[in-house]
């Protein structure tokens, strides 16, 4: 014997005097629902959106001591690393490689460019044969100076500041820039 | 909402119910006629849910700060809860939401069993709420395992326990840890658990348990088909339920609020004195087992639980009564109520025994205290290697590392170090002090060094040169020339006689005098302490008979002045910071 079967068949329409005390309900239900629902999604929303406002990797801008100025040849582009601690989210991290930067000799003047091609952000290589930097992934040439001599870029490489550290070695200020836009905007 | 006189829906409802029927569908849902009316004690189901979504909303934005492995959860942890926007807030309302939860299955499970809404045809409807309320604290359990800390740590190690004490539990227990140890494995596990599979488990259930309502309403099947008066719809007892949860979500947030969220305790370490105690919804469990230990462990275990498990699932049986009439039924509900009495006394019980646990409550105001510290290193950001690696961002730590890196080949403490420079044990007190007058070139001082030997040393001042009456007064004197320190004065004055008869031809100790021997004006000072790791071989120090090498350029100012006060420490009697 089945005593009940699923009301939901049953569904009615309402009666018209009954409409706008639903309406009100409705009302009523809504109200009440979205503060609820409110108590846990602004504060969940608030954490979500929490790297918008705070670096939540640090470290990838600072000075790095990359050596002694003999390590360059006059004329020639030498590649370094640069090594530097940094800040991930919860961990710290020890002497880990953040990037690294051709730095070119001239009598006394060292030029430091980013290897980070400032068109898409591949790695810029060195074209001994041709003199001229080159990037593998679009094809773009750098000239020894940073400027754009054909291919995509949109500007020039992006020269890095050489300074001395205290003890006097070679320290490069290692900084990231924006990808794509013709004029050098750090990030 | 405007309706033509047909009662389709016009305009952009009508547009939107047209190409979907997702507006129909839920007027269908609001209308449909709901056995015995809108009540105020149908409401679990729909605070059930409610706070089933909570949990899902603030647990997904947790997921997205986590880091499943042994060595990154608690610091991933520590990143949410004190760094992130409102992290504590979310984490702790997780937690206060995940007891509102069990007591709310619970609280479900009680009243169907009450009212007898248990009874045939609605087996499948009691079974479904039965399953919730055990899979409920079970998904919090695997929670309050997730954030490694010391209090995680500690349950874990009892529960897995207790699982692997059952027969056949050794196998399940290396299963869900993902091995014989803990580790990487038993993280992501228990994570897994916890946010995908208990999860999925639930909903099926909040299905098969909503599927149940609609056909036989709430707790009681009538015995004959319900007037249409008792009739209502769903839509009032929606909004029933939803003022419900307001007040339920009103006291979470109290809570949440005034403990500022929920505990995270110190990174987990071998070894560490934590004293673990229970969830509060394990209590009972945790008594039961004060009485059933060593062999009888299981009846602790798995026999009493097993029964009350098994009395619940049978209950539709059990209940032989013609009729769901209360005094009818009173064997089971008689049976049912004294298990929910012994739940509340064993629990109450267990809380009892550690309100009266000093022990206990010493070890959690240690705790805490190392919990705070753990959780301010950790701002700085936390060293790969894993939860209690945190305690290395603590200068204290930092500078015994520098000190073994630069020092610890020459110099000792305690035993550990080389002995070719002088040993910093009791470094600059008073008996140090003497003992160095009496033999400079003792391996302690300095006869591991160029000095022994070299022109210019200094004597030594064996008893015969030197009584220990004037030894004590000189080095009373010696001692203080450090300045900062409380010495008396009149043997202080007696020692100045002896120090000029017996030393002054060499040391100076004026400021500034430059002596043969190195000028003892605030000797043993931070300051001091540093000049000689800057450049031992000052012609204020030891000139051209010191040996060590300058750290001047090769250590930061900072460094050296950690190292400085590092060595001040070792006197005796010397404040030393939390942690060394």
């Amino acid at each position: 014997m089945h005593p009940t079967k699923d009301p939901t068949e049953e569904a009615q329409v309402p009666a018209e005097g009954e409409t706008r005390r639903d309406f009100l309900k409705i009302i009523g239900l809504g109200t009440v629902g979205v503060g609820v629902l409110g108590v846990a999604v602004v504060p969940a929303v608030g954490s979500v959106v929490y790297p918008l406002s705070h670096e939540t990797v640090q470290g990838s801008n600072q000075l790095i001591t990359v050596g002694k100025p003999d390590l360059f040849k006059e004329g020639v582009p030498t590649k370094v690393d640069l090594f530097a601690d940094r800040v991930d989210a919860w961990n710290r991290v020890l002497d880990v490689k953040i990037g690294s930067a051709w730095v070119i000799k001239e009598g006394d003047k060292l030029t430091a460019y980013s290897t980070v091609c400032p068109h898409l952000g591949c790695s810029v290589g060195w074209d001994a044969e041709k003199n001229k930097f080159f990037c593998p992934c679009h094809k773009a040439t750098f000239a020894k100076d940073g400027k754009c001599e054909s291919g995509p870029a949109r500007r020039g490489m992006d020269e890095l500041a050489v300074e001395r550290d205290k003890a006097g070695l070679v320290a490069i200020r290692y900084q990231r820039f924006k990808q794509g836009t013709p004029t050098k905007e750090p990030v | 909402m405007a309706t033509n006189r047909s009662g389709a829906r016009t305009g952009l409802a009508g547009w939107i119910d047209e190409r979907t029927g997702v507006l129909s569908a839920l007027s269908r849902l609001a209308y449909a006629p709901l056995v015995g009316g809108a009540r105020l004690r149908h409401v679990l189901p729909g605070v059930l849910l409610y706070l089933f979504i909570q949990e899902a909303v603030l647990g997904l934005v947790m997921s997205i700060y986590f880091s499943p492995t042994a060595t990154g959860a608690w610091a991933s942890v520590a990143y949410f809860n004190d760094q992130v926007t409102s992290g504590w807030f979310v984490r702790g309302l997780h937690g206060y939401t995940s007891y509102a939860l069990i007591v709310t299955g619970a609280l479900y499970l009680a009243l169907i069993a009450f009212t007898g809404g248990y009874r045939k045809p609605r087996e499948v409807y009691w079974w479904s709420v039965l399953a919730l309320a055990l899979i409920i604290p079970a998904t919090s359990i695997t929670g309050t395992l997730l954030p490694w800390d010391e209090q995680s740590f500690g349950r874990m190690a009892v529960e897995f326990g207790i699982v692997r004490g059952v027969p056949g539990g050794e196998a399940l227990g290396k299963l869900v840890m993902g091995g014989g140890d803990f580790g990487n494995l038993t993280t992501l596990r228990l994570y897994v658990l916890h946010a995908l599979v208990l999860p999925f488990v639930i909903l099926l259930l909040f299905w098969l348990h909503k599927k149940q309502v609609r056909r036989h309403g709430y707790w009681i099947a009538p015995p004959e088909p319900p007037a249409r008066a008792a009739v209502g719809n769903y839509l009032s007892q929606w909004l029933l339920d939803v003022c419900a949860v307001a007040v339920v979500s009103g006291v979470l947030v109290y809570f949440t609020v005034h403990s500022h969220g929920i505990d995270l305790y110190a990174p987990a370490e071998v070894g560490s004195q934590f004293d673990a105690r229970p969830a509060w919804y394990v209590r009972s469990l945790n008594e039961l087992l004060k009485y059933f230990d060593g062999s009888l462990q299981l009846v602790g275990t798995l026999v009493i639980p097993g029964a009350v498990g098994a009395f619940f699932f049978a209950l539709p049986w059990l209940d032989r009564a013609e009729s769901p009439k209360f005094v009818r039924r009173l064997p089971v509900v008689i049976v049912s109520f004294a298990i929910l009495a012994g739940y509340v006394v064993l629990t109450g019980m267990n809380f009892a025994r550690d309100r009266h646990d000093e022990g206990l409550a010493k070890s959690m105001e240690q705790a805490v205290k190392l919990a705070s510290r753990a959780r301010t290193l950790a701002t700085k950001g936390v060293l790969p290697a894993g939860g209690a690696a945190v305690y290395e961002n603590d200068p204290q730590v930092a500078v015994r590392r520098l000190f073994k890196d630069e020092c610890q080949n020459c110099h000792m403490i305690g035993g550990i170090g080389g002995d070719e420079a002088p040993d910093f044990t009791d470094y600059k007190s008073r008996d140090y002090l003497a003992a160095l007058t009496r033999n400079v070139m003792d391996k302690r001082f300095f006869g591991g060094t160029k000095h022994k030997g070299a022109e210019g040393a200094m004597d030594l001042f064996p008893e015969a040169d030197l009584s220990n009456d004037d030894l004590k007064a000189v080095t009373e004197f010696t001692f203080g020339l450090m300045g900062d320190v409380q010495f008396d004065k009149e043997l202080s004055d007696k020692g100045a006689k002896v120090f000029d008869d017996q030393c002054s031809t060499c040391h100076e100790f004026k400021p500034g005098v430059k002596g043969d021997a190195p000028n003892l004006a605030g000797h043993g000072t931070k300051e001091w302490i540093a000049k000689v790791i800057k450049n031992s071989a000052d012609p204020m120090l030891f000139g051209t008979l010191a040996q060590m090498p300058k750290y001047e350029g090769k250590l930061t100012e900072e460094q050296i002045s950690q190292l400085a006060d590092f060595l001040v420490q070792q006197r005796p009697g010397m404040a030393k910071p939390d942690g060394s």
